[in-house]
């Protein structure tokens, strides 16, 4: 199987890239994160996410319409690549397999 | 509307430092999204916390990928690498043209380095006295008097105002008053008169003067003195005095006192920049048993010193002053003090050059200013030389230039090579100056000042680092500022489709030759006045003979018949005399009064044949009459000044008042220099001195036998005077400063104007070469069809030819008034400038002219024109 690099912080902003389906960009993943998630996070490093994850390939980019509402300058919109969601695909299985292999009761609940 | 939009913008500073950070293809996004997310932010009230978040932001994008540039971008270039091409460029070009360069390097390595001794030397007079931790804060007490109309600042203060000072004011945190005294010190077979200094008991927590030996600390308590390095070789050699014990000898008031003192210490040698210095120190309160006068306000202490933590306190005192003038001059009616001055202690070497008995070494501030002003001229010349010759060697450069025009480099980068070439030139003169200056310059300006030692330490002095970086950078964007700006300016396809010649206008060459004529002019003018004017002073009348005259100082004036008519003895002397005062050494004010008028006159008392003696001469009435018992209190001389103020048709038999005595004029003596020449005469009285007036002894000798003949009455003044030192001088040693003021100020005129010549003759020469160069074909072509010699060098001189009126015209005028105005402190009032200096300076700069270009025109007289025919 393949081997993707996928780090704890890259599979969420990751996950908000396919979640925010087209609509993904720096600014609408990190207020989400910060609601929905309730984790403190800052532009940049989301914006290090993103770029890193280009990089490797996990979501493309494209750059959207401007606004008045950003001072006329235009949006980064990332979307996720096939690639991507394998690594998603491939980060969440492994994790099932390692849920299934629970012992029984440990949590209270048969998983 | 418009304003609170603007008002709610995220700070432009922010955004502006962001997008210079920051990679251009990532900039639009990350701002969009901040901008967008700051408006979320402010839309709730909070502005100024939003933009400390904004700010926030832009901060932590800082990493390495915002910061990383992409290979393929064309809007930015790597400046590491443009500048690495403009010092290659600039190297090769360097080594290409090594004749203008070295013209170049080698006047601006002269200038750098009379830059350099000008810098050592400023640097040396604004630091005087910093070995003293507590200069800052120290001020001396000076008394401010009125006197002829005129307000003049005496050093001395009357000895309790230092007390009465620090009583009504405790803020003052230390008060020291110093008094020097004669004394004569004897320890064993060694008798010397020497200058002793009285000190209040915290002398050294306010100074502190490096000791050697002993100890200064327990100073005050201890009944013990502290003599100066020098002071204690001159008696005991090399070897440790401390503990030893010495004997000095007062005399005051005609009372001799002896007294024992034990060496408690001896003070290290005086730091160079010292402004004053002490060679026997005792404290005060020894001085009390010797003269119990510390509470007499008409007695003075040389120097007062306090130290004040604030400059507010000062002007406190300043401005209750009131009580302490009316203190003086009540004690003392004839002084009329009309202020107190508190001179700055850090300020004081260039501030005492017109304060009267003022005990510190000082420099003029026109002499700095002067060095200062030479600086500049020399700095100026030699970025002229540059401007010039980068100008003329321009046309060679043009297709360079254009070319790069055509790769695509933009003016900015021409201008920019253009400096990088001088800034090179400039560091490698630099190289060349220090050197020049550490080995050449510095130690012959320490040797035309004499008496201090300046040397660059490039360790010691932080500000020098400064300076010099400062020398290079003006003189690299004054020489190449003008060049690189104006040969960039051309389109590049003008150049090379030939359309256009430049430097065909050479106007602005002109004038630039003509102001550096006129700076050469300037200093030539100068040192040539200046060097005529010492030797018409040396050769000038004093109204007396200076020459073959012995001075010798008395301690008791009661022997002086007996010495004298012992001296008489020696074949060699022709003639001896007494007086108060010497000529130039100490003339005391006199008040007098005429016809109910008061009069400030010099005064002097002599015995009776000074005026045979000295050579004066008596123009009417008779000398004095020692046989005469009421000489001494009634009558007396005046010189021509004294009866031209009285408005007098004769002198003689006019009647005035000294005090409240009446004095009777005999007699009108011919106007002689009392002081040096730089002092208009005054109007002076002369009075009969009683034996115990009588301080000197004058002595007229043999011509030529002086020396041998002050030597050869020792043997006569050990008769009479065995308890006192014998100390003679010579009458003309007494205006040596004088002299030596103007012995400084001609070397340093003639070294500048040295310096001058020689950086305008190498930037004319460097300049002909290159216009000669260009004008090679035309001459050969000329002289192919018979041009003469003379046709040949009108070729060649007209480019220097108008300068040359033009500077002259302008030149001469302009150095005249400012040496009349500038130099008036070195020259003194009564000298004049005669017609002289006009026609040497011009010859001088034709001269200079001549030597500049006679190579050339040789060169392009007698070589071969069809060399420079044939080459295409």
């Amino acid at each position: 199987m393949k081997r993707y690099q996928l780090g704890e912080f890259e599979e969420i902003v990751l996950l908000w890239v396919s979640i925010q389906n087209e609509e993904a960009y720096g600014l609408s993943i990190t207020e989400a994160i910060k609601e929905k998630m309730n984790r403190s996070v800052t532009l940049s490093s989301v914006h290090t996410a993103l770029y890193r994850l280009e990089e490797k390939g996990f979501v493309k980019s494209g750059l959207g319409g401007a606004s008045s509402k950003r001072g006329g300058r235009r949006k980064r919109i990332f979307a996720v690549t096939n690639t991507g969601k394998d690594a998603l695909m491939a980060a969440r299985d492994a994790r099932d397999k390692l849920w299934r292999l629970m012992p029984d009761g440990l949590f209270g609940f048969s998983a | 509307m418009d304003k609170k939009l603007k008002n709610t913008e995220p700070p432009i500073w922010a955004d502006r430092f962001f997008e210079w950070y920051c990679n251009a293809d990532m900039q639009e996004e990350i701002l969009g999204d901040l901008y967008e997310s700051f408006m979320d932010k402010s839309a709730n009230g909070h502005l100024f916390q939003a933009k400390c978040w904004y700010w926030l932001q832009i901060i932590l994008f800082i990493n390495r990928r915002t910061l990383s540039r992409n290979n393929n971008s064309f809007t930015r270039l790597n400046s590491l690498d443009m500048f690495r091409s403009y010092f290659k460029i600039g190297y090769r070009n360097i080594l290409k043209n090594k004749g203008t360069t070295f013209i170049n390097a080698f006047g601006m390595a002269l200038a750098i380095g009379c830059c350099l001794v000008v810098f050592q030397f400023v640097d040396f007079i604004y630091n005087m006295d910093d070995f003293h931790s507590k200069r800052d804060e120290i001020y001396v007490v000076q008394r401010t008097m009125q006197q002829n109309g005129e307000q003049i600042i005496w050093n001395d203060v009357p000895l309790p105002l230092g007390n009465a000072l620090i009583n009504d004011f405790p803020q003052l945190n230390t008060m020291v008053r110093v008094n020097h005294h004669g004394g004569v010190v004897e320890y064993k077979d060694k008798v010397i008169a020497q200058r002793v200094s009285f000190v209040d008991a915290n002398f050294f927590d306010l100074f502190d003067f490096p000791i050697l030996w002993g100890n200064k600390e327990n100073f005050a308590n201890q009944e013990g003195i502290v003599l100066s390095n020098w002071t204690a070789e001159k008696y005991f050699g090399s070897k440790n005095p401390v503990g030893e014990t010495l004997s000095i000898r007062f005399n005051h008031k005609g009372k001799e006192i002896i007294e024992r003192f034990i060496i408690n210490g001896v003070l290290d040698k005086t730091p160079e920049n010292a402004t004053f210095s002490a060679s026997i120190i005792i404290p005060f309160q020894r001085q009390k048993t010797l003269m119990e006068k510390m509470e007499d306000w008409t007695t003075t202490a040389s120097i007062t010193f306090v130290q004040a933590k604030t400059p507010q306190l000062i002007a406190e005192i300043k401005a209750r002053e009131a009580p302490y003038l009316n203190r003086i001059n009540e004690a003392n009616e004839d002084w009329n003090i009309v202020g107190l001055n508190f001179q700055p202690f850090k300020q004081i070497a260039l501030n005492s050059s017109n304060t009267r008995n003022a005990q510190f070494g000082f420099t003029e501030k026109a002499a700095i200013y002067f060095l200062i002003a030479i600086a500049i001229i020399l700095l100026l010349l030699v970025c002229f030389n540059y401007i010039n010759i980068t100008l003329a060697a321009a046309t060679t450069r043009l297709k360079e230039i254009s070319v790069r025009k055509v790769m695509g480099s933009n003016r900015q980068q021409i201008i920019w090579q253009f400096i990088t070439e001088n800034i090179l030139i400039c560091l490698f003169s630099l190289a060349i100056g220090v050197f020049l200056a550490h080995t050449f310059f510095i130690p012959s300006f320490n040797n035309m000042l004499g008496g201090i030692t300046l040397s660059l330490s490039f360790f010691k002095q932080p500000l020098l680092w400064l300076f010099v970086l400062a020398l290079v950078l003006i003189t690299a964007l004054g020489g190449a500022g003008y060049p690189a700006l104006y040969i960039s300016k051309f389109p590049p396809n003008a150049i090379l489709k030939k359309e256009f010649k430049i430097g065909t206008k050479n106007s602005f060459r002109k004038v630039l030759i003509s102001i550096q004529l006129i700076l050469t002019i300037i200093t030539v003018f100068s040192t040539f006045v200046v060097l005529l004017d010492a030797k018409e002073q040396k050769a000038r009348d004093w109204g007396y003979q200076q020459q073959d005259l012995t001075i010798i100082p008395l301690e008791d004036g009661n022997d002086f018949e007996k010495f004298k008519n012992d001296v008489q003895k020696n074949p060699n002397v022709l003639a001896v005399t007494g007086s108060r005062e010497q000529l130039g050494q100490n003339l005391a004010p006199l008040k007098i009064e005429v016809a109910g008028e008061q009069y400030d006159v010099q005064g002097m008392k002599i015995a009776d044949n000074y005026l045979t003696t000295l050579g004066m001469t008596l123009l009417d009435g008779r000398d004095f009459n020692k046989n005469l018992e009421a000489e001494s209190e009634q009558s007396v001389l005046v010189n021509e000044a004294f009866r031209r103020t009285m408005n007098w048709e004769q002198a003689e038999g006019q009647n005035f008042k000294i005090g409240s005595k009446n004095y009777h004029v005999i007699g009108e003596v011919q106007d002689f220099h009392a002081e040096d020449f730089y002092f208009k005469i005054k109007p002076m009285v002369l009075q009969m001195a009683t034996p115990a007036d009588l301080q000197y002894v004058s002595i007229r000798s043999q011509s030529g036998t002086s020396e041998a003949t002050a030597k050869a009455l020792g043997s006569s003044w050990k008769k009479f005077y065995p308890h006192s030192p014998y100390n003679y001088s010579f009458q003309d040693e007494a205006f040596f400063w004088y002299f030596e003021k103007y012995r400084q100020t001609n070397s340093i005129l003639s070294a500048t104007a040295f310096m001058t010549i020689l950086i305008s003759i190498i930037g004319f020469f460097g300049l002909a070469m290159l216009l000669l160069n260009r004008k090679m074909k035309e001459l050969s072509i000329r002289k192919v069809l018979g041009a003469s010699f003379f046709d040949i060098s009108y070729l060649i001189n007209k480019e220097f030819f108008l300068p040359l009126i033009i500077s002259i015209i302008i030149g001469l005028p302009l150095s005249y008034f400012i040496i009349k105005g500038l130099l008036n402190s070195v020259l003194s009032p009564s000298s004049t400038i005669g017609i002289l200096p006009f026609f040497l300076t011009i010859a001088c700069i034709c001269l200079m002219l001549v030597i500049s270009l006679a190579k050339h025109i040789h060169t392009a007289a007698v070589s071969n024109p069809s060399h420079f025919l044939k080459d295409e």
